[in-house]
């Protein structure tokens, strides 16, 4: 069970009673929370890991039948909770992964404490009646935006990300690759994500959930939110102060705040 | 300084949270705009076409806000008309002493063609990607050699098959490695004969273990677009499946010719026989139940679909003539006993022969009380099948007084042909027969 602590690079930091599983979402790697981490470590027991295919995972074991679909990742997800033997976790998914987050919570039941959604979609494609702000056909364009950055990313970012003398830190945390992922797992991750319509498993979540959303995000629209809690069981919906579709990036401050006033009550 | 509306490139300049403050005059109008006014704090994503929105914020504002920067980002731009232009997007943050963000400047350089080439460079290569996929998991041997017939590329299946792993065999001469030397001079016959067309043939091939291996290739050249040969493909099929089909259907015609000489050599015997033993009036029925007996033989051996043939089913095939109330009178008991066809047919003829006896003269036939019958019995002793056949109820019994071709088939000729033993003994109460026979190899 080690294992699946290495495969993730999983890391603990901060102490408190209740346990806080960060999970990143689409597009980068566990290093999108570091501007949130040191607001809540003070209270919260707090770990991060990276999904499979992204970060300082083991990019070897990325097998593209087990993460075809979110459930894979889901899987992984409860592997990690077992394997610290946390007790009823809080899990704080961001966009994509807040579906995640909620598989693995439906299946680990009364053993998940609450489930966290930042900027979450149930499915990113319209449906009759649900407007999740996308076509298809956008999606396919996606991918043709990720392969037009395919030879870009593998030789020429690389370099140029690497030039910030004057940040050592940032240094190290590039050589982590930061937002960098193998082009084919991230155009396969593409594709799973923008695809996917987890709104069933949503509507069935029994949790308490917070469902944080931001004003501009062009990921999600804001009906999103409106539906989210009208369908489902235990869920509030908490708008901030705040734009875009990376919060604990651009406003790390009242994200943790919203957070930290959810479980609080 | 210089005109900023002047650079031929998009100039944007951007607050924290990437809402736009100013543009130059080639981004405007690359944004199909009329006034500044009309971009002035909206989100630069809004610029985008909705790909490049997504791409956008999942990947380059989180790069610029934590790592500072991005360069040669491949997006598309996209006007309120729809109108779109391929663009590579440098970005910078700038900071403030305390290492906040203070603003985001942005800079979009035209890149249509580059990114059709780059597209281009890309389907290539997924292309050739796909090509070598294919061959690495083809069920055929694939061979690549250059224009001299020397290995390049040997893929798994053909190191199943050969036995060869791939560098063990790179640089040598294909032919030489799985052909003898007549088979590849066959081959370079072809080759030249046929000038550079594809070659097929029929080879027995050289396993690594020194085995042979039946297979079939077909070579065929390698050519570029300018027509000229860059090397051979040979794909190699493994054809010995096909040999042993082959070989099968081979002996069965040569079983089919064999058995039916067997047969006319018996019909013929039965025909002189029954023709020396019967009058002229009797011979039509005698000689026809007897090749009838000899069909039943045949069609059993035709149903099991193998030249064994289980002995029950031969006893009850040969007893089937018998009316219902008399097949009541006959008992058939053993255990399961497999004979060889040739085995199959004496004795069947002779439990036939046995059969009609009884029902002219013995347990069966007006001769016989009411309680008469046949116990029909077997035993399988170390190998040694020992066959009763134990009529009973029969009154006043002598054995037959001369010698005809019924007593022929269940004696002498029966003994010879499967080389057993047989005894007959009329006892007062009715014929006590019996057949013995080392079996071959059975159980």
């Amino acid at each position: 069970m080690t294992d699946v602590l290495q495969r993730h690079d999983v890391r603990t930091t901060g102490a408190g009673d209740r346990t806080l599983v960060l999970i990143h979402g689409y597009g980068c790697d566990k290093t999108m929370w570091d501007a949130v981490i040191p607001l809540l470590q003070s209270d919260y027991r707090i770990v991060t890991y990276d999904l499979l295919g992204c970060g300082a995972s083991d990019i070897s074991q990325y097998d593209k039948t087990r993460y075809a679909t979110l459930d894979g990742h889901a899987s992984d997800l409860v592997d990690i909770v077992t394997a610290l033997e946390l007790d009823r976790p809080v899990l704080v998914g961001h966009s994509v992964s807040a579906m995640t987050a909620t598989l693995a919570a439906n299946r680990l039941g009364e053993r998940v404490g609450a489930v966290v959604m930042v900027c979450p979609s149930p499915s990113f494609i319209n449906h009759d009646g649900y407007v999740g702000g996308f076509e298809p056909e956008d999606i396919d364009a996606l991918l043709e935006t990720l392969d037009a950055n395919y030879l870009g990313w593998s030789s020429e970012m690389a370099p140029a990300m690497m030039g910030t003398p004057d940040k050592p830190e940032h240094c190290e945390r590039l050589t982590n690759s930061f937002c960098q992922a193998d082009p084919d797992i991230a155009r396969h991750f593409a594709r799973v994500t923008f695809r996917a319509d987890h709104r069933a498993d949503v509507a069935a979540l029994p949790h308490d959930a917070l469902v944080l959303q931001c004003r501009d995000d062009v990921i999600v629209p804001e009906q999103v939110g409106a539906w989210m809690t009208a369908n489902m069981p235990a869920a509030k919906l908490v708008t901030l102060d705040a734009t875009g579709h990376c919060p604990h990036i651009s406003y790390p401050r009242e994200t943790a705040d919203a957070i930290r006033q959810f479980l609080e009550g | 300084m210089h005109d900023p509306d002047l650079i031929p490139a998009g100039i944007v300049r951007c607050s924290p949270d990437a809402r736009i403050e100013a543009v130059n005059a080639t981004m405007l109008r690359w944004a199909g705009r009329e006034s500044v006014s009309e971009l002035t704090g909206r989100p630069f994503y809004s610029l985008l076409s909705p790909a490049g929105r997504i791409y956008f914020e999942t990947h380059i504002r989180p790069m610029l806000q934590v790592e500072g920067h991005v360069q040669e980002i491949a997006l598309e731009l996209q006007t309120p008309g729809g109108e779109r232009r391929r663009i590579y997007l440098n970005g910078q943050a700038e900071r403030d002493e305390g290492g906040a963000i203070t603003a985001l400047h942005l800079a979009c350089f035209s890149g249509g063609h580059r990114q059709s080439y780059e597209r281009e460079l890309l389907r290539q290569r997924r292309d050739a990607e796909g090509y070598v996929a294919l061959v690495k998991s083809s069920a055929d041997a694939i061979i690549n050699t250059d224009v001299d017939h020397r290995i390049v590329g040997w893929n798994a299946a053909a190191q199943a098959l050969f036995g060869y792993a791939e560098a063990k065999v790179a640089g040598r001469d294909w032919r030489e490695v799985l052909l003898d030397g007549a088979d590849a001079r066959g081959s370079d016959e072809n080759a030249v004969r046929s000038d550079g067309d594809a070659v097929r043939a029929e080879a027995e091939a050289r396993h690594a273990n020194g085995s042979r291996v039946a297979v079939e290739y077909h070579s065929s050249p390698i050519m570029d677009g300018s027509g000229d040969r860059l090397g051979m493909v040979t794909v190699v099929r493994d054809i010995r499946e096909r040999r042993a089909a082959e070989e099968t259907i081979r002996a069965l015609n040569q079983e089919v010719v064999h058995r039916s000489k067997n047969q006319f050599a018996v019909i013929q015997a039965i025909a002189r026989s029954t023709a020396r033993h019967s009058s002229p009036y009797d011979f039509v029925e005698i000689f026809s139940n007897r090749l009838n007996a000899l069909a039943r033989n045949m069609s059993l051996l035709e149903m099991q679909a193998s030249s064994a043939l289980e002995l029950r089913a031969l006893a009850d095939a040969q007893l089937d003539h018998l009316d219902e109330g008399l097949r009541a009178r006959v008992s058939v008991d053993g255990p399961s006993v497999s004979l060889d066809e040739h085995t199959a047919l004496y004795l069947g003829l002779a439990l036939f022969e046995l059969s009609t006896n009884a029902l002219k003269y013995g347990a069966l036939s007006q001769n016989a009380r009411e309680s008469g019958g046949v116990a029909v019995s077997w035993t399988m002793d170390g190998g040694e099948l020992a066959l009763d056949w134990v009529e009973t109820g029969v009154r006043g019994v002598s054995a037959p007084s001369r010698a005809g071709f019924g007593s022929r088939l269940t004696g002498v000729l029966l003994e010879r042909s499967t080389n057993g033993a047989v005894s007959a003994d009329y006892r007062p109460g009715g014929l006590v027969w019996r057949y013995e026979r080392k079996m071959k190899g059975e159980s």
